[in-house]
């Protein structure tokens, strides 16, 4: 039984520094999530194990870190829900030659570049328990992940979502957290099916079924939502609350077939009807108690595995930065590169690999993947983590500076340039 | 084919085909490498330390006698924690090399080094469960005792992933 007096405790703790950062951060003119993200660190063995010990292990136990691990991972699994619900594929069919492109190199350039990164640090930050092949490919994953609905975000704010700039950011953004997420599935494979009887073969073919039986079947049912919503204006607590189980549902599928919970999660969203005002709908219902009570606890649980005092040392702090630069030039630049040979003028093509290199929450949560399966260790999680706080926050100065005059508009409410703006957990501004 | 489309195959096949082709090389050349001996998991101890007052400098071994022990490992370097006590190491090839300290701190503090107690242990990588056997040893403490330990990893070691 948890100890509910903890738990309760850990939780208003966690809301208040979260809230507190997020705020501050936005008087910075950063995203509230890079706010919540911190808070997270903060709350961990980096900051407040390391100046109130004895604070810490009675505020976070290690006895009671099971019970809010598993309220954390609800929350991610409804969020991953919902950033599948944000991305539509007929804007990426809109893009043309120009953002194919881009979307390919911003994927192959940071994957690649990592790999090779993955050769100097495997014999270094992983051990033999670990293939190397799931560690270059997990490296090249975790790299080439861009946080879709942080950018939307960011882009939202400056109204910027209309502009070529950001339509295709949105696209690629789109491209690369699929392909990266698809990767990821078949690493998280490869590694299971390493310790079990199950032939991987078997798996992989269990879950291109399930993904038919989502697309062909279960997306019909879905579609019979939209249509009500569209005759009744809005749909029954009964009909939100079935929706809710398809999500845990298709999730368990997932991962009892071998890959993980997110991965059912974030198939349900991605298959969902896209029209604007049934998504917009279902974001109200559930990002709210989402993105303001459930995320930040994942933040606080990331951050309670995050320990920066692992990275110790000249060398160690050098692995770090070569981490940053590897994540950076592939992302940032491959990017630019690419839109720059599309025909996008150099400021631009800058300002979108600027874009493109921000990795925000959806970096954590591959990264938790990551430790949860050992296919990291702890210290190169903290590199990890301190890589996507980096580059996330980055963005918006970097913005600034490249792109001043697209930068300069006013930014706008929620309301916005669109009907409905894509973005999920938008109100804690991520 | 018209000119915009052949830019587009020509770039391309610069900046996606062929990186994707370097992609395999480097996950062909990166199965030769060699990673440290992986130590990370729960292990039980077992030591031939007399029991006492572990309070005494003399007797703070006994903290260690058939404790559980657990190791966070990155590369070579590692975290290890046996109840109260908690230090880091390293490893080089098969050798291990740590140092713990207690959390606590105040029921050791009449001991020279402040509690401190040094192992050193090689391991038998070959075996399943691995197993490891060294000294134990209290630090700044001439008169204390070293005390010989084994220990045996809790979970089987198994590789994460293909080749």
């Amino acid at each position: 039984m948890p100890n509910l007096f903890i738990l309760v405790l850990q939780i208003a703790v966690v809301l208040v520094i979260c809230r507190v950062a997020g705020t501050l951060f936005q008087k910075i003119h950063q995203p509230r999530v890079v706010g919540e993200m911190f808070a997270g660190i903060m709350l961990g063995p980096s900051l407040l194990g390391w100046v109130a010990p004895h604070f810490s292990a009675y505020l976070f136990p290690a006895s009671s870190l099971g019970f809010l691990n598993a309220l954390s991972q609800v929350g991610v699994i409804i969020f991953m829900f919902l950033v599948g619900l944000g991305i539509n594929p007929r804007e990426l069919k809109s893009q043309g030659h120009a953002a194919v492109l881009t979307s390919h190199v911003s994927i192959t350039a940071p994957f690649v570049l990592a790999t090779f990164l993955a050769l100097y640090l495997y014999p270094r930050l992983s051990d033999n328990s670990v293939a190397f092949t799931s560690f270059a490919l997990f490296m090249g994953a975790a790299m080439s992940i861009t946080a879709f609905p942080v950018l939307e975000r960011i882009l939202n704010e400056r109204n910027m979502l209309q502009s070529r700039l950001g339509t295709v950011a949105i696209a690629c953004a789109a491209v690369d957290d699929v392909t990266g997420w698809c990767i990821l599935a078949y690493i998280v494979v490869l590694i299971r099916s390493a310790s079990s009887e199950t032939s991987i073969w078997v798996t992989l073919g269990g879950v291109v079924l399930f993904a038919l039986i989502m697309i062909y079947g279960v997306q019909r049912l879905l579609k019979r939502f939209a249509t009500i919503f569209e005759a009744q204006g809005g749909l029954s607590e009964n009909i939100v609350a079935f929706v809710l189980i398809l999500v845990l549902a298709s999730a368990l599928c997932t991962e009892s077939l071998g890959i993980h919970l997110l991965f059912g999660s974030f198939l349900m969203g991605a298959i969902m009807p896209k029209k604007q005002r049934f998504v917009r709908y279902l974001l109200d219902r559930f990002e709210t108690v989402t993105v303001t009570l459930l995320l930040p606890l994942f933040f606080a649980f990331t951050g309670l595995r995050t320990n920066i005092a692992l990275v110790k040392g000249s060398e160690m702090w050098m692995y770090c930065a070569l981490i940053l630069l590897v994540a950076t030039a592939g992302k940032l630049g491959g990017s630019m590169l690419a839109s720059w040979i599309t025909g996008m003028p150099a400021r631009e093509a800058a300002g979108l690999g600027t874009l493109m290199n921000t990795r925000g929450l959806m970096e954590l949560v591959i990264l938790n993947i990551g430790l949860d399966i050992k296919v990291i260790s702890p210290a190169l999680f903290s590199m990890m983590v301190m890589m996507a706080l980096i580059t996330t926050f980055m963005t918006s100065p970097v913005l600034e500076l490249l792109c001043p005059d697209v930068m300069k508009r006013k930014p706008v409410q929620a309301e916005g340039s669109r009907d409905v703006p894509l973005e999920p957990a938008a109100a804690a501004g991520d | 084919m018209p000119h915009s489309n052949r830019n587009f195959a020509i770039a391309y096949v610069f900046l996606v085909a062929l990186p994707i082709t370097g992609l395999v090389g480097v996950l062909r050349s990166g199965r030769n490498l060699k990673a440290p001996t992986s130590v990370d998991g729960a292990w039980k101890v077992r030591t031939g330390a007399a029991t006492g007052d572990p309070s005494s400098c003399p007797s703070l071994l006994a903290l260690y006698a058939d404790a559980p022990v657990t190791i966070s490992q990155s590369g070579t370097n590692f975290g290890i924690s046996s109840g109260q006590t908690g230090g880091t190491g390293v490893i080089e090839g098969v050798r291990l090399h740590a140092s713990l300290r207690p959390s606590g701190g105040a029921p050791l503090a009449n001991c020279a080094g402040g509690g401190s107690v040094s192992l050193a242990a090689t391991l038998d990588a070959d075996t399943n469960p691995r197993v490891m056997s060294g000294i134990l040893s209290v630090a700044g403490c001439p008169s204390c005792e070293s005390v010989e330990f084994q220990a045996v990893r809790q979970n089987p070691t198994q590789k994460k992933g293909a080749q």
